[in-house]
C-alpha cells in the first residue's frame, strides 16, 4: 500500500487545502501568494505531493525553478513554509511515516524553489 | 439594554438624520443589521465554546480510545457542527441586512462566511476521522486475576512483572497509524513523567520497527519530528516510541536501530539526504540506519558496500554521525561523510550517480545548531503489548532480554551487540517502572 493509498486522496486534498488557508493568510509568506489562484495552486501541490506519496497523478504545473524564479524567495520564506506544512500535518494526524516522507519531498524541493543549485558541492 | 444602547450608537454615528422627522425603514434596517451582528457575535461564541471542548474530549481521549471517550468525543463534535450551522445561520442573516446597511461591508462579510463553512467542513471531516477511528473499538481489555506466582495488577489491563510493564489490549493495534503514541498516552494517564523514550515490544502482532518520535526542540537534528509537544501532554520529557516485533523475541527486534532512529535522519541538505526521514541510502555512514562503504569505479560510477536501509539488527555499531546525533559524540568526531547525489541501482551491483556530496560536523552545527551532549543515561520504559497478561517464562525472557541489552557493559551474546557496545561505551540506558500518578492504579513501586 503506498502512502497516498494510506492516505486517502480526498485526504490529501483536504490537507492541503488547509495548509494553502494558512499559507495565504501568513504574516511571513503570505503575500507572495496575493492575487493567485488559490484553487489552481491546490491543485498543483496535489498533484506534486500525490506523485511523491506514490501516486500515478501526472504534474501538469510548470518547471519549479521557472514558477519560482520571479519571486524573492529566500531561505527564511521557504523553511517558514515547511513549518506550516509540518503544522498542517500534524493537525491532521497523518501518520509518522507518511509526515517523514511527505517532509522530505518538501525539503528536497529547496533548491529547485530558491533557485541557487542547493547547497553542497 | 446594551443592544439598545448599541442601536442607539449606530444611529447616531451611521448618520441618523437629525430632527423630528422619523425614517422608519432606515431605523428597521439599522436595527436587523445590529440584530444580526449580535447574533454573528453570540454565534462565534458558541463555536469557540464547542471548539474548546471538543478539543478537551479529544486531548481526554486515548488515542487507543475507550468507547466511553468515544462517546464523549463524539458528542463534542456534534456540538461544534450544531454551533457552526448556528454561525452559518446568522451571517446568512447578516449578509441580507448588510446589503442595505453596508455595502462596503458586504465583500468582507462573505469572506469571512466561506472562511467559516470551511473551517466547518475541515471540522466535519475531523469528526468523521474520529468516528471512523472509533468504529468498533472494544472497552478495555478486563483481565482475569494472574496466578499466584505472578506479579499483580496496576491498572485495568496494566501489569508489572519487576522493571518489566504488561499492557493487555486487543490484537491488531499494531497496524494502527498513531500505535506507538497510543500506547504512551494511555500509559501516561496512569504513569508518571520520567521516561526519555517508550520501547514498546508487541508479542503477538507482527510488522516493520516503527519510530514515534517527538518534537522536543532539541537543537542540531535538523527537520522536524511528526509529534509536537502538545500530542502528549502528561509526558512532558518523552522523545520518542519505538515500537518494535517481539514474535520471535526482543534480540531479534532491531532495538538500536529503533533508539537512533527517534532523532535520525531528519536532516534536510538538498542531495545529501536522499533518504532523508530515516535511512542513510547510498552514503558511507555505515551504521544502523544504513549506509556503507563507497568507491568510484568509472566516470559517474561507484560501487556500494553495504545496506541502504537500516534496521538488519543489533549486529552494527552505530555510526560516528549517529553518535553525534545521538548525543554521545562532538561535532569533530563525526568526519566527512559522502552522500551518492541523484543516484540510481545499476547494473553489477554498482551505482549511477550524479556526484558526491560532502558533509561533516562542522557543516551540520553551520546548519542546525549544535546537538548538545548526553551525558544522563536514557530513562527507558519498556512495555510488552499482549492480548492476555504474559505468563511467567515469557516476562523472564523478556527481562533477560533487556538486561542483556541495557548492561552497563559487554553482555555475553557474541553474535549481537547491546546498547553499550554498539556505543564504543559511550551510552547508557537505564530500564525503570515510572511511578503511579495515583493510588488507585496500585503500587508500582
Amino acid at each position: 500500500m503506498t502512502h497516498l493509498e494510506q492516505l486517502g486522496e480526498d485526504q490529501l486534498r483536504l490537507i492541503l487545502t488547509d495548509f494553502y488557508d494558512r499559507v495565504f493568510a501568513d504574516v511571513m509568506v503570505g503575500f507572495f501568494f496575493s492575487g493567485q489562484d488559490k484553487g489552481r495552486l491546490i491543485q498543483l501541490e496535489y498533484e506534486l505531493t500525490a506523485r511523491h506519496l506514490g501516486g500515478g497523478t501526472p504534474y501538469t504545473g510548470r518547471n519549479l525553478r521557472e514558477a519560482h524564479a520571479s519571486h524573492p524567495i529566500r531561505r527564511g520564506h521557504f523553511q517558514r513554509r515547511n513549518v506550516l506544512l509540518a503544522d498542517t500535518l500534524r493537525d491532521h494526524d497523518v501518520p509518522p511515516e507518511i509526515f517523514e516522507a511527505w517532509m522530505a519531498t518538501a525539503y528536497a524541493l529547496e533548491a529547485a524553489v530558491l533557485g541557487d543549485g542547493g547547497d553542497c558541492g | 439594554m446594551q443592544k439598545l444602547a448599541l442601536i442607539a450608537f449606530f444611529a447616531t454615528a451611521c448618520g441618523a438624520p437629525p430632527g423630528p422627522v422619523r425614517d422608519d425603514a432606515r431605523l428597521a434596517a439599522v436595527h436587523a443589521y445590529n440584530e444580526a451582528l449580535i447574533d454573528v457575535q453570540r454565534a462565534t461564541g458558541r463555536v469557540k465554546a464547542a471548539l474548546h471542548r471538543r478539543d478537551a474530549a479529544e486531548t481526554g481521549a486515548v488515542r487507543l480510545p475507550t468507547s466511553e471517550a468515544c462517546a464523549a468525543l463524539d458528542r463534542a463534535g456534534g456540538e461544534v457542527d450544531a454551533a457552526w450551522l448556528g454561525l452559518q445561520k446568522a451571517y446568512d442573516e447578516i449578509a441580507e441586512s448588510v446589503a442595505a446597511r453596508r455595502p462596503v461591508e458586504a465583500d468582507g462579510i462573505a469572506q469571512r462566511q466561506r472562511q467559516a463553512r470551511r473551517q466547518r467542513d475541515l471540522d466535519a471531516a475531523h469528526r468523521a476521522a474520529w468516528q471512523t477511528r472509533c468504529a468498533g473499538v472494544a472497552p478495555v481489555a478486563v483481565v482475569e486475576p494472574p496466578p499466584d506466582d505472578a506479579p499483580g495488577r496496576l491498572c485495568r489491563a496494566l501489569w508489572r512483572y519487576g522493571d518489566l510493564l504488561n499492557l493487555v489490549v486487543p490484537t491488531g493495534w499494531a497496524r494502527r497509524p498513531h500505535a506507538g503514541l497510543e500506547i504512551a498516552r494511555r500509559l501516561s494517564r496512569h504513569l508518571t513523567d520520567e521516561l526519555d523514550v517508550l520501547l514498546v515490544l508487541a508479542h503477538e502482532d507482527p510488522g516493520p520497527p516503527r519510530v514515534f518520535s517527538v518534537d522536543r526542540g532539541l537543537p542540531g537534528l535538523g527537520g522536524p519530528a511528526p509529534y509536537r509537544a502538545g500530542h502528549l501532554p502528561r509526558w512532558r520529557r518523552l522523545e520518542g516510541v519505538v515500537l518494535l516485533d517481539a514474535t520471535r523475541g526482543l534480540r531479534e527486534a532491531p532495538t538500536l536501530y529503533g533508539l537512533a532512529r527517534i532523532h535520525a535522519n531528519r536532516l534536510p541538505i538538498e542531495g545529501c539526504s536522499p533518504q532523508l526521514g530515516g535511512h542513510w541510502g547510498y552514503a558511507d555512514v555505515a551504521g544502523q540506519l544504513g549506509g556503507g562503504h563507497l568507491e568510484p569505479t568509472v566516470a559517474g560510477r561507484w560501487s556500494f558496500a553495504g545496506r541502504r536501509a537500516g534496521g538488519g539488527g543489533d549486529v552494527v555499531g552505530y555510526a560516528p554521525l549517529e553518535l553525534y546525533l545521538l548525543g554521545l559524540a562532538d561535532p569533530a568526531e563525526v568526519g566527512a561523510v559522502r552522500f551518492l547525489r541523484e543516484s540510481r541501482a545499476g547494473a553489477r551491483g554498482e551505482v549511477k550517480a550524479e556526484g558526491v556530496c560532502t558533509v561533516d560536523g562542522q557543516e551540520l552545527v553551520r546548519r542546525f545548531g549544535r546537538r548538545p551532549r548526553r551525558d544522563a543515561p536514557w530513562r527507558i520504559g519498556a512495555v510488552v503489548v499482549s492480548s492476555a497478561p504474559l505468563d511467567r517464562e515469557a516476562a523472564r525472557r523478556y527481562r533477560a532480554d533487556l538486561a542483556a541489552l541495557f548492561a552497563p557493559g559487554p553482555d555475553e551474546d557474541p553474535d549481537r551487540l547491546n546498547f553499550h557496545e554498539a556505543t564504543g561505551g559511550r551510552g547508557r540506558l537505564s530500564l525503570i517502572v515510572p511511578g503511579a500518578r495515583r493510588a488507585g492504579c496500585g503500587k508500582l513501586r
